[in-house]
């Protein structure tokens, strides 16, 4: 799954090279202000560990044909999220300089793809919760494959979403994510497998090196990477943002013969009138006083400002879903 | 195994660019990989006119051509599935040649295609330029973390010891099995598994051995670098031969 240079565009690149980049500043003074330097040479030979670990090819039952771990979510379950990330990182670092694997430009892109989702999304928000009350072989499974499948989607959209932006492909957006997301998930099922039987295999011969399993708390810096994140997507790349119809847009232009769906509804009409009345910033843009006229002087300003202000409102409405849904499970009394 | 080559061939940099301080090679690195990812899709000539850079390391920095070429027929399939799409996509007539029409879809074919080849090579190259220990004293002086370029060091100088290990593991386990038998991704995950006790048996070891020769956190990076005169140099020529195969050509 590793990005090349040649379906990037400069300013996506440039903008999954700042995002790897910052993480692995968060991460390096995460791991620094822990001073625990026994930690240090199991890091750097864990990152060998993957590397000779990718090298093991194993058959796929009933398709020919043979694959290999990816090792993202394993490390992140051995080492805890900061750890892994770096450790990650440096694999995907001189992957690229020395065997030439992914471009100098795609780094950013392949670091955020495949180390940033396992450490900080599956791990923390997927792993965790499920084996947070106790181990069993069953939670166990089910925790690594729904890990291991979440992070491989997301690296997978991610893929995807970078290519689609850079414009150098004409897959359409639709099909590329029909192309690569189905495939994953299959990719990922078996990388969740396998985790669990190395997982499986080292508590039974030795037990000791997963009982200190870490338990990093990570929500604070990861809320601080993933608002710059969203910024960044919402904001900076709205900029860019093209007026040319979207995936859906598109099929929905061709189905209708050109023109946005219309309806006579007078239910629809009045959800119409008042969804006018409420966005203050309609396609993305400064809502205009006069309607169909000539087009704001603001509107690449506007664009940005309808990025940034979308991405709050999301952040705003997911961390108030976020409260109530803790709230309701503090209230909700344990059987 | 396919990670195995020349791992251990970073100690000295191809001769021409050993004069170089690293910062210098991964600065210029970065900026032709930029300048030629930034070439619009369908400029041909343009994305062909890059060449111009590695042909040139490849000769100055007497790179076997050879290898080079064995790992450049190697494209990622992922690359070829993305350009092969092009063609049928976007079929608006761009020239023709004769009674053969070119599409923009198939030029945008062919510049992914070029694009790929050329950012691949120049890897490829730099991979013959630096060594780890430049590099990472280039990394640090540029600001990156000494946790990070730490990792980096320890990684390179024990993939070989691991990938060996595996090696081992995987001849033992493929000698054993006949056919498929035993190489499911269960039995995979034991071999795996087996694999990850003996590096962190090794980790052990290592810890005590690099504590007996007082590491303090961090591994400091041997080589000794600066700026020279040859180092402004090359970054001016090579940064001015770019922006006019960019922006005049």
């Amino acid at each position: 799954m590793h990005m090349s240079d040649a379906l990037l565009s400069p300013v996506v690149g440039g903008i999954f090279w700042t995002v790897s980049a910052v993480t692995i500043g968060i991460s390096a003074k995460k791991i620094t202000s822990e001073n625990d330097i026994a930690k240090t040479p199991l890091m750097g030979v864990m990152g060998a560990f993957i590397f000779a670990a990718q090298m093991i090819n194993f058959a796929i039952p009933g398709t020919g044909s043979s694959g290999h771990i990816g090792g993202g979510l394993l490390l992140t379950i051995l080492l805890g999220p900061w750890r892994a990330f770096l450790t990650l990182a440096s694999v995907l670092v001189v992957q690229c300089l020395f065997f030439a694997d992914g471009g100098l430009l795609a780094l950013g892109c392949n670091i955020f793809n495949l180390a940033f989702f396992p450490a900080f999304i599956a791990y923390p928000f997927i792993y965790r919760p499920i084996m947070k009350k106790g181990f069993s072989g069953g939670k166990l499974l089910l925790a690594t494959i729904a890990a291991a499948v979440t992070s491989l989607q997301f690296g997978a959209f991610s893929v995807v979403i970078q290519t689609v932006l850079s414009g150098n492909s004409d897959l359409p957006f639709t099909t590329f994510v029909l192309f690569m997301q189905p495939i994953h998930f299959v990719i990922g099922i078996v990388e969740g497998v396998i985790t669990w039987g190395v997982l499986v295999f080292v508590r039974r011969i030795q037990p000791s090196l997963l009982s200190d399993e870490p338990t990093h708390a990570v929500a604070k810096p990861l809320a601080v990477i993933l608002t710059i994140i969203a910024l960044a997507t919402g904001g900076i790349l709205s900029y860019a943002a093209s007026s040319d119809p979207d995936g859906l847009e598109w099929s929905v232009a061709k189905a209708t013969h050109g023109g946005e769906v219309s309806s006579d509804n007078p239910f629809v009409t009045a959800l119409k009138r008042l969804q006018d009345k409420t966005a203050f910033l309609p396609d993305y843009a400064f809502k205009e006083s006069t309607g169909k006229e000539k087009p704001h002087p603001m509107s690449a300003l506007g664009n940005s400002v309808a990025g940034i202000s979308g991405t709050i409102i999301v952040l705003l409405t997911a961390l108030g879903l976020g409260i109530v849904i803790r709230k309701r499970s503090r209230q909700t009394k344990p059987l | 195994m396919t990670h195995t080559h020349r791992i251990d061939a970073h100690a000295a940099p191809a001769p021409f660019f050993e004069q170089f301080d690293h910062r210098t090679l991964i600065v210029v690195w970065c900026i032709y990989t930029v300048l030629l990812v930034s070439i619009d899709k369908f400029d041909i000539v343009k994305a062909l006119s890059f060449a111009a850079f590695p042909l040139f390391a490849v000769i100055a920095g007497d790179i076997r051509i050879t290898m080079l070429l064995q790992r450049l027929v190697i494209l990622s399939p992922f690359i070829i599935i993305m350009a092969a799409a092009n063609p049928f996509l976007d079929r608006t007539p761009a020239f023709s040649i004769g009674n053969f029409t070119v599409s923009t879809g198939m030029l945008s074919a062919a510049v992914i295609v070029t694009k790929a080849f050329l950012s691949l090579a120049s890897m490829l190259i730099l991979d013959y330029c630096i060594s780890i220990d430049g590099l990472c004293t280039a990394l640090q002086r540029l600001g990156v973390p000494a946790v990070f370029t730490t990792q980096l060091l320890l990684l390179h100088r024990y993939i070989h010891l691991i990938i060996n290990e595996a090696a081992t593991l995987m001849r033992a386990r493929d000698m054993r099995c006949s056919r498929k038998r035993g190489k499911g991704p269960l039995d995979t995950a034991n071999l795996i598994g087996t694999l990850l006790l003996r590096t962190t048996e090794r980790s052990e070891r290592i810890y005590r051995a690099m504590l007996t020769r007082g590491f303090d956190g961090t591994l400091p990076a041997r080589r000794r670098e600066h700026f020279t005169i040859n180092d402004y140099l090359f970054l001016g020529c090579t940064v001015t031969l770019f922006a006019a195969l960019r922006f005049i050509l």
